[in-house]
This record gives C-alpha cells, structure tokens and sequence, in this order.
C-alpha cells in the first residue's frame, strides 16, 4: 500500500491519453489505466460489503463509520474498519461506437481508440470486482455480442471484440439499442461509449427503450478537441465521414456558427439523457481516463446500493 | 490632382494601377487553391453553420477584400511621392536648368513701409531667388541655378547644382551683393541670358527656365523689346517675379509707387567767379499720384547753405517744379567734402613761360566747388539715390578769354576790333589775351573758358580741330564778323563741323551804305536791333535801352541764308528790323492774320473754358485791334507783346501765370509769336546754339565800328555799326559781357547724357567723356597713376587711366560704385609742384526715377497672339512672394500637387489599415467560451 502511494503520481500518468497511446496492446493499456487510476484513488472507498469477512484495514478519514469492528476497538483502543468480499450480482454491459466517425482524431488517440481503451479499462476494473462484464461493438449494425462473464480471462474476448476493420457509418441507432437491449434478459449497467453523431430521436428512443427495461444507462459521448474547439485556421476542405458531403471553406469563419450548432447538438443530448434518466458523461478525448472510471465505480455503487442514477 | 491625373492619362500605368489594385484577389484566388484537407466527421454542424453564416460571411470577406484592395491604392500613392520624380510623365527630364537674372538697377533700391521694415525691392528678388532655390532644394530632378546680374551678364556669379552646400553659399553670396547705382540694360542682359541657356546642356533632356527678378517698370518694358526677347526664344520658359513695392495684389495694384527726385542741378554758368552771386537751378520731379511737398537743401563744398536752400511748398503729381537758387562761389580749398587741398594758382603761374606752361597755370588757377542738392521728405519711400544729386563748378577769380583778332597788324597789340571788344570787358571778371590767327593753334585752349574770334578770315585746319574738339568738349566760342568773314570758310565749319558756325553765310555781305540812304537811316524812328526773346538772358540787360536803339547806327551786315538747315536749337538773340512791313502788301496780309487770330466768335474763344478770361480778353483784343489801325510797326509790335503778357486773375491762378498758358490758347499764342516775328524780324544779327557741351555764337556784324584796312575810320569800305563807339556805346559791354556769360551757360541737355552712368561696363566706358576738359592736362603730360592721383577716397579704388581719341586726358574709372563726387589732381611730372585738380560728379540716372509698373500686357509678349496651354503661366505677372512658391516653380509644385502630399492620406491608410485588421482579426479569431465544452459537461 506504502509503494502504491509512493508510486501513485507514476501510475497516474498512465491515464494520461498521451501516454497511453503509446502502449500497443489494449489489454496492456486498460490494465495500465486501471492500476494508474486506482493508485491515484483515495483508498478504498468502492470495496463492497460481503458476508465473508477479508481483512481488518485501520480507519481513515472518509470510512463509513458503520463498518467500524468496536471490538476491535474495545481491545485495543484503535479504531479499524471491517472489510468483506463483495457480492458479484452486477451485469455490465459495454456498447461501443466503432463506426467510422470514430475514427477521427487530432490527438495521440483517435476516439476509436479512446472509447476501446475506456470500455476496456471498466471491463478490467469490473472484472476485478467479480462483476460480470459483456460487449456490443456496432456501426451500421451490431458487429460483435459479447456475453457478460465474470471470469477474468473474458477481458481477452472483450478486447478482441473492439477491433473493427473497415468501420461503416451509423445508421439505425435505435435499432442497435433495441438488440442491445433484446440480448440482456436480466437488468443490469448499460454503458454506451458513442460520439453520437446519429439521428437524435431514433437515440432518444432507444435510451428510452434501455429504461424502459431497467437497465441503468450510461452514456459516454467522445468527441475530439477539434470537433469541440473548431479551432481550424486558413482554407480547409472539410470531406465529410459517413455519406457527410464535403465543404471548402475558411473555418475561422464558420467558427462561431459551428460552435452554436455544436452547443444546441449538446444541449439537446444532454435534455434527452436527463429526461429518460441516463447517465451522461461528456468525454474530450484529449483529458485523462479517470473521468471514465470514476463515473463507472459511482455508477456501480450506486446500482448495488439501489440508488437512482448520478447526474450527468 | 492635376499630376495624378496626369499619370495615369499613361496606359500603361492605368493596367500597372489596376495589377496593383487587384493583388488582394489575387492572393485571396492562390489560398482558396492552397487547401488542406481534413476527414471530418461533425460535418453536421459545419454544413448547418454554414448556411447559418453564409450571409454575413460574405459582407465580411467582401469588406476585407475592399479594404485591402484600397490599403494597397492608398500605399501606391504614397509610393508614389518617391516613385514619380516630381514632374509629370509627360514632359520627363533629366535636368532643370534655372538661369536667373537679378536687376540690381538703382530703381530696385525703391523702398515702401508698406513692404516692412527695411524692405526694398532689391531684397524681395533675394528673398526670391533664395525661395526658389529653397523649392529646388527637394526636387528629384537635378537641379541646376545659374545667377548674373542685369549690370553684368556676362558674368555668371553662381554656376552650380542645388544642394545643401551650394544653397549656403547662394545664401552668402545673395547677402553680400549690392544694388548697381546707374541705369542697366536690361534688354542687353535678358539677351545675353538667354542665348547663354539655349546653349546649355544641348544633348540633355533639360528643362530650362529663365528667371526674371525685377521691379517691372513701365519704362524697361513699353518700348516692347523686351518683349521681343522673350518670344524669341522658344526652348525657354520664363518666368517674370515682379518684386516692386508695395507688392501688387491680384488686380495689378497699385500700379506705380511715389518717388520724388532731383532730374537735373546746374547753374547758369558752368563757370563761376569767386564771390560773384551765381543763378542755380534744380529740377524736381514727383512721380507719384499724390501732390507732395519737401524741401530742398543745398550744399556747397560740404557745407549747408541755408541762404540757397527752399521749402518745395507743392509739388504737383506727375510734374516737373524748376526751384531756383542762388549762390556765391568760393573756392574749397580743405572745404571741399573730399579733402580737396587748396589751390596755388600763383606757384604755377610764375614757372611757366611758353604758352602749356601759361595753360597749364590757368588750370591751376581753378577750383572745383562741389555743389550738392538733397530732397528731403518725410515718406521715407522711394529710390533713395535720386534725392541727392551733385554737381561740379569751375570757380575762378576771372574768367581766362582768348581773344583772336584777324586784323591786328603785325607788331601791334591790338587792333579796332580788339580794341573796343577789350575795352568792353570788365577787368575784374575777364582775364583777356589777345593773339593772331596764326598762334591760335599753338594755344593751349582748353585753359580758356571762351574762346572770341573777331572778324577772322580762314583758319589753319589744326586750328579748326582743336576749335571743333574744345567747343564740344564744353568750351564756349564767339565770332564776331567783320569784312575779313569769308563766308564759304564759314559756310564749311557750318556743314563739316557740326555747325561750329552757326549759320550759313551769304556771299556777299550787305553793301556800303549810300549818303542818302545813312541820312534816311538817322531819320527812321524805328529801332534798328530788335530782340525775338524777350526772355533770353543776352537781352535782358539791353531791354531797358530799348526805346534807344532807333539811334544805333547799323550799316553793314552779313546776310544768313537757308535758314531752314539750322539746327533746331539755334537761337536768334538779336535780329535786324524787317522790311516787309514797308510792303503795303505783305502789311496788309499781316492785319489781316492778325485780325483773323482775333476772331472771338470763333474757337477758341467759344469754348467753356475760355470764359473766365473771356471778358478781359476781349476788352485787351479790342484796344489792340484798334491800335492796329492806326499804329506804326513797332507800335503794333509793342502792342501784341503787352497782350501777351496779359495776367490772369482770379481765385486759382499762379503769381506771372499769363492767360495764354491755358491749353486752349497755347495755339493762338503761338500764332500771334509768329506774327510778331513776322513783323519786326528780320535778317538775324546774333546766332547761338549748342554743340556737343559747349556753345558757339556769332555776331553777324562786326564787333568795333570799321573795316581793317582802313584803320579806325575805314571811310573806303564804310561803317559797319556804332554800337562800340556811338550813341549807344554804353551798352555794348552790357551786349558783349551778356554774351560772354550765355557761352558760359550750362547745356543741361548735354549735361545730362554727359552724368548718365551708362549700363555697358560700367563707369569706365562712358559714351563720351564725363569730366571737364578744362581741368585736364594735355596730351604731352606725364600722368603717374597712384602718385599723382590722390585725395579722394573714392578715387583709390580707380584702376584704369587712358588717353582718350581726342588727345585729351580722360580718367576711367571701374569700381566706382556709388553717384557722387569723385575729384583728382593730375601733375604734369612727378617733379612738378603745379598740379590740376579736378571733380567730376556721377548722378544716378533719372530713367531710374520713374516707378510705374508694367501691365500684364505690356509683359505679356502674347500680347494679340494665341496662347498655348503650356505657356499660359509663363509670363504671368505675380507678385514674388506668392508667385515664387507657387507659379515659378511649377514642376516642382507638380509633383507636390499629388495626393501624396496631404497628410490626409496618412491618417485614411491608418484608419485603413484599422479597419482591414480588426475585419481580419474579426475573420479568423479564435474565440468563444470553450469551457463549456468539456468533461465537466455542457454549462
């Protein structure tokens, strides 16, 4: 424990999508993220409570008070907390957009490779708490279904399952969602790594129709900095992915009317993920992955504890 | 925006413009082909943006483009200033040329109050020229100035191309030049100017102005040959700076400038005598519009007069006041203003035996007095060197008279001639000798102030030269006939000689006169002299003898004939009566003219102006008529005199104004001097006129009362008159002395050529010689230059002495700058002790006196012709401050005239170049609120 939190600035800087770009293999990369990530948590905050007893850890600042061992602390004047092996009822399942629009990036990850890390690096961190983790990669269609596993060794098939080749554009998001939703016959976490660049009502729709089921949702949109930021300079040909049409223009000076648009576009999404009750988490995929992660442990804490979704 | 025009009337510099103009566009074409490509995937958004913003977008980049394109105009005409030399495309050269001619005439020392302190016209042109240089000074042509004075054109002054260094050195030398006190040929200069810039850089693309800096006076221009000058010359453009004061405004005025000044000082005699009063004159002129008063003072040897200066009380606009004076010669002596020793005329008298050494004795015997008048009045304005003008005057104790008589006999002093003539002098006031014909050439004649030849037959040519060269060198000569006169050696010195005697002679003189027709003569009644002018000073002191002179005996005469080749000058002081009142017809005639003159119902008597007067002259026309009718001759004479003498009276009129001095009556006037000539004139008895300086008289009887050849009664060839010896003797010396003293009279004509300071090389190459030969040494004198010249501070800057053709010592004089006195002495050899001193005095030429300006088209030599478009400024008469700065130098202001030079055009390309970045920065900013696109979710 002493070594991770002398190492933990280390470790952190493997969330860092600069530097993870330069680590080849996703399961490498998700593993890296995840122990960078947890060495920079408080500690453990997320172990879960379990009818079998694990350990005894000393109280710190933050511990819930009801997991104190009193007598413990009746014997020797200290106070320790009680930790047990967490219960591992939590389905999981990631959907990711592998369509060609993420493809795109500007930075050292395109979002493609931004959301396969992401969704890799939850299933990892799943997988270590004994939650059962399946994947839905899809473009036009559904590409691959994996089944939610527990065991450890189905973070192979899951990562094997985040390659796309020749990545098509979206076209029935609904569709897509409604699958999802057909294949997982109990309820469970339903996270969505997308650029949503897709029809917004056919999206609302199928949000709507995960709800409905209840399954909790959470929705990560990916998008670059430059989709955010626009920040183009000098006469640019714009050829647009996925059927888009293309545009020669100087984009300093369609600037500010791309920004609006983008800003309804977001504002829209956000409303409808509020009104269905998903989880929304907007994601540059030039920050580090702990935005990811920190929203997948509050998700599942808050899906064990029964309490509605986090805000977006 | 003339010479912006102008450049781009050039087709080329139109598409050259346009290039520049449209390479914004250019540049905006060559970055829309210069792309990058981006995959993109919001296109969504982009597309909907764009149709969003395409509007705005547009005017936007349409503004950029606008401002860019006129950020590029606008720094092309700034360029512009340095890019287009200064001169319009189509007239490019590689050199201007400024050939300027300074008049440094003494009328540009003309000053006004009006100008400010200190100005004068010679100052403006400098302020002038120094201007133009100062133009020149930022052209981008090369430029060139060459300067030269009007007085001196073949001297170029300043030769070199402007810049800083050369314009201080125009500046030193502009302070350190002086005004020229005499008259300048300004034709001569412009010539000389001109054909000198034609020839200049012949195998350059040259512009060539030439510049004239003058006062433009209405006397240098109206006789046009200025004018002609300057249409003469087709490759020069000139310019004309009128630099008069005060400066004329837009309408050419004021048209002249007031100026008063002394024309003319002289004295009645060019000779005076110590302590005997002397007749002086001033002629003083107002040359302005306006009536003024001054006054004139007087000095003598240096010293005011208050006895002989006046107060000029009025003087008339544009009339000339005659102001008379009187003064008592004295010699200077150390008086005299230039330090003039006093003269020893006793030292060299008694060394000298033969007749130079007498002459030269009789020079030394004379002083020069320096007389000066000055004009003072209180404007302050005007050419301040015709307000002092000074003269010389010989003064002697007695007056140095050859007496030549033809017939003295050999052995004899004198002879009857001589013998009356001497006896009428006044010892006091003439100092006689008395010679033969045949020792006059011997003579050193110009130590004589006048010459008297009595009844002399021929004389040796060497004596009628020196005769000819010493009466037009100033020296005065009397003949007295006799029956020695041969009237066809007379008749030759009248045609070969300038008339060196007055008139031609007939043949023969007047016969003998018979008993009876003497007896007759006793009993005529009528004067047997008459006078012609009443006014001429020879007869002034005889007109109260007049009544007497019905008892003069006058016999015998020489007749003139052809009076109608008579110089015009020539004068008949003293005339036989005429015999054709004897004639009943031609007496009748003359009734009838005079009668005719009075007709007072006929012009001009009708007219308005005659009615003031109109009374009293009928009332005098009426008492004369009648005494027509019943008078003799000379009653009728005597009568029409009285009548023309008749006084105007009334409110207005001057003091001695007659009625006849009104214009209308001038004619009649003359009309009844001709009748009274007609009447009682007829062959003339004395002659006189002018030649060259001096004056020659004849006396066309004989000065005593007979012949030579029969001794003092001369019975055999009869008596010629009796004025010498008779009833009437008493006043001949009065005649003889008046006489004598009329030779002496100054020829004011003459006199003024003589001090006119000629333009052509200045003082040295006078025309004719400027001094007085009496004072001059002859021809076999040692002149020793800077030894014997001496006394004058003036004088020391003299460089040359001469010989001038008339064998007769002349002084040049190069440096002399300034009108005034200059005196001399001259020693015959450096051992002598006698030595003649001598004075000239140098007047500044009345030309210069006279300010009125030229007109426009007095200037204009395109007068009456067609004007050409590039000519149209050359001759404009400007002022010099305004013209010099904007029309003199109208290429160089061609170039300034561009839009380049305002400073507007400054403060638009900065407000431009504003505009155009804020509208880039506007295009491409990077700007917005990125904060609400982030992890944190959407605010």
């Amino acid at each position: 424990m002493a070594d991770r939190e002398k190492d933990g600035k280390n470790y952190r800087r493997f969330l860092d999508p600069a530097v993870l770009a330069g680590i080849g293999r996703l399961e490498l990369r998700a593993h890296q993220a995840v122990e960078g990530f947890l060495a920079g948590m408080h500690p453990s905050p997320f172990f879960g409570h379990s009818v079998e007893f694990v350990q005894h850890r000393e109280y710190t600042t933050g511990d819930d008070i009801r997991h104190l061992d009193w007598k413990v602390w009746s014997k020797t004047d200290r106070f320790y907390i009680k930790q047990f092996e967490a219960e591992t009822n939590l389905r999981c399942t990631l959907v990711v957009d592998v369509s060609e629009s993420m493809a795109y990036g500007s930075g050292p990850l395109s979002k493609m490779q931004y959301a396969a890390t992401a969704a890799a690096s939850a299933a990892w961190l799943l997988l270590r708490q004994q939650d059962a983790v399946g994947m839905v990669t899809f473009d036009s269609s559904i590409r691959s279904i994996i089944p939610p596993r527990s065991q450890s060794r189905h973070l192979d098939a899951i990562v094997a399952a985040l390659g796309n080749d020749r990545p098509r554009e979206k076209t029935d998001i609904f569709g897509i969602l409604k699958k999802v939703a057909q294949n997982l016959p109990t309820r469970g976490l339903v996270a969505i790594f997308s650029d949503l660049l897709v029809d917004r009502d056919a999206l609302t729709k199928g949000l709507q129709m995960l709800r409905q089921r209840k399954h909790e949702v959470v929705l990560f949109h990916l998008m670059d900095k430059d989709e955010v930021d626009f920040q183009f300079m000098g006469p640019t040909r714009f050829e647009g992915m996925e059927s888009m049409p293309e545009l020669l223009c100087d984009p300093a000076a369609l600037r500010e009317g791309y920004l609006r648009e983008l800003g309804e576009f977001l504002q829209e999404v956000r409303r409808a993920a509020t009104k269905q009750g998903v989880s929304y988490q907007f994601i540059r995929t030039d920050e580090p992955l702990d935005a990811v992660l920190t929203r997948f442990l509050h998700q599942r804490e808050a899906v064990r504890q029964g309490r509605p979704n986090l805000p977006g | 925006m003339a010479g912006l025009l102008g450049i781009f009337l050039n087709p080329w510099a139109l598409a050259a413009a346009g290039l520049l103009a449209s390479v914004p566009v250019i540049i905006h074409l060559i970055n829309r082909m210069r792309y990058r490509r981006v995959r993109w995937a919001a296109m969504e958004f982009l597309l909907a943006a764009q149709k969003r913003m395409k509007r705005k977008m547009i005017i936007e980049q349409l503004l950029l483009l606008a401002s860019r394109v006129l950020l590029v105009i606008l720094i092309g005409l700034l360029l512009s200033r340095w890019l287009i030399s200064g001169s319009p495309p189509a007239l490019p050269e590689d050199w201007i040329l400024h050939e300027v001619v300074l008049d440094d005439s003494t009328s540009m020392s003309d000053s006004s109050r009006d100008a400010g302190a200190g100005s004068d016209s010679f100052a403006l042109a400098k302020d002038g020229i120094r201007s133009l240089a100062e133009s020149s000074l930022v052209s981008k042509i090369p430029t060139r100035m060459r300067l030269r004075r009007a007085s001196e054109p073949g001297k170029i002054l300043f030769d070199e191309q402007l810049g800083d260094e050369s314009f201080g050195a125009l500046v030193e030398f502009l302070n350190s030049t002086n005004l020229r006190s005499y008259r300048v040929n300004l034709i001569d200069a412009l010539e000389v100017a001109k054909n000198d810039l034609i020839g200049q850089f012949p195998d350059l693309k040259t512009r060539k102005l030439l510049h004239f800096f003058s006062d433009v006076r209405k006397a240098d221009w109206s006789d046009g040959k200025i004018k002609e000058t300057m249409n003469s010359a087709e490759a020069v453009q000139w310019r004309i700076h009128d630099c008069a004061v005060p400066i004329r405004d837009e309408q050419l005025r004021p048209d002249q400038h007031g100026n008063l000044a002394i024309l003319a000082l002289g004295s009645e005699s060019r000779l005076g005598l110590e302590g005997q009063p002397l007749e002086c004159w001033a002629k003083v002129a107002n040359f302005g519009a306006q009536p003024r008063s001054a006054f004139l003072a007087i000095e003598l040897n240096g010293k005011r007069d208050p006895s002989a200066s006046r107060q000029i009380e009025s003087l008339p606009p544009g009339q000339i006041v005659e102001v008379r004076f009187r003064i008592i010669p004295s010699r200077g002596g150390s008086t005299v203003k230039d330090g003039l020793p006093s003269n020893d005329a006793k030292t060299g008298q008694a060394e000298n035996k033969d007749a130079l050494k007498d002459g030269l004795a009789r020079r030394a015997s004379s002083s020069p007095m320096a007389i000066r008048a000055i004009l003072e009045n209180d404007s302050g304005e005007g050419v301040p060197a015709d307000n002092i003008r000074d003269m010389v005057l010989e003064v002697r104790d007695r007056i140095p008279l050859l007496i030549v008589d033809g017939t003295i006999q050999p052995g004899a002093s004198t002879s009857s001639d001589s013998l009356y003539f001497g006896a009428a002098l006044n010892p006091q006031l003439f100092e006689p000798i008395f010679l033969e014909p045949a020792d006059l050439e011997k003579q050193d004649m110009p130590s004589f102030a006048l010459v008297v030849l009595l009844n002399v037959a021929e004389l040796t040519d060497t004596a009628v030269v020196k005769l000819d060269n010493y009466v037009k060198s100033g020296g005065g000569l009397a003949w007295f006939a006799g029956d020695r006169t041969v009237s066809g050696f007379c008749n030759r010195l009248f045609e070969q000689h300038d008339g060196l005697f007055p008139v031609l002679l007939a043949g023969q003189a007047s016969p003998i006169l018979s008993e009876k027709e003497r007896e007759e003569m006793k009993r005529d009644e009528s004067p047997k002299v008459v006078f012609p002018d009443l006014n001429n000073p020879v007869v002034a002191g005889l007109l109260p003898f007049r009544q007497v002179f019905k008892h003069l005996r006058m016999e015998r005469h020489w007749p003139s004939i052809e009076s109608s080749r008579w110089n015009d000058q020539t004068e008949t002081l003293l005339a036989l009566p005429s015999k054709a009142w004897q004639i009943a017809g031609q007496r009748e005639a003359l009734k009838r003219e005079i009668l005719d003159i009075f007709a007072l119902d006929k012009s001009p008597f009708t007219l308005p102006a005659i009615a003031p007067v109109l009374g009293i002259l009928e009332l005098e026309i009426g008492k004369t008529r009648s005494k027509i009718a019943t008078s003799g001759q000379f009653e009728i004479v005597r009568a029409l005199e009285d009548l023309l003498r008749l006084q105007q009276t009334g409110e207005g009129t001057r003091i001695g104004q007659t009625v006849w001095d009104l214009p209308e009556l001038i004619q009649v006037q003359d009309k009844l001097k001709s009748v009274i000539r007609k009447i009682q004139q007829g062959d003339p008895l004395m002659v006189a006129r002018p030649i060259g300086r001096g004056n020659v008289l004849a006396f066309l009887s004989s000065a005593g009362p007979a012949s030579s050849r029969s001794g003092l009664t001369g019975d055999s060839i009869g008596i010629w008159n009796e004025w010498a010896n008779g009833f009437l003797s008493a006043t001949f010396p009065i005649l003889v002395q008046d006489s004598l003293f009329y030779l002496l009279r100054q020829n004011s004509d003459s006199r003024s050529k003589e001090f006119s300071l000629s333009q052509s090389g200045g003082l040295g190459n006078f025309p004719s010689p400027v001094v007085m030969e009496s004072l001059y040494y002859p021809q076999q004198a040692t002149v020793i230059a800077g030894k014997s010249i001496e006394n004058s501070k003036v004088f020391q800057v003299a460089t040359k002495i001469f010989q001038n053709p008339e064998a007769l010592w002349s002084i040049g004089i190069d440096s002399q700058q300034n009108p005034g006195l200059l005196t001399y002495s001259i020693r015959p050899d450096s051992t002598s002790v006698t030595q003649v001193r001598g004075a000239v005095a140098f007047n500044v030429d009345t030309f210069e006196s006279d300010l009125k300006r030229a007109s426009q088209e007095e200037v204009d030599p395109r007068t009456g012709k067609s004007k050409t478009e590039t000519s149209a400024d050359w001759f404009k008469l400007e002022p010099v401050n305004n013209q010099t700065r904007q029309n003199s130098e109208m290429l160089i202001q061609k170039r300034s005239l561009d839009a380049s030079e305002t400073p507007w055009l400054i403060v638009a390309l900065l407000a431009l170049l504003i505009v155009e970045q804020f509208l880039a920065w506007r295009c491409s900013h990077i700007g917005g609120n990125l904060a609400n696109f982030t992890s944190k979710g959407v605010a």
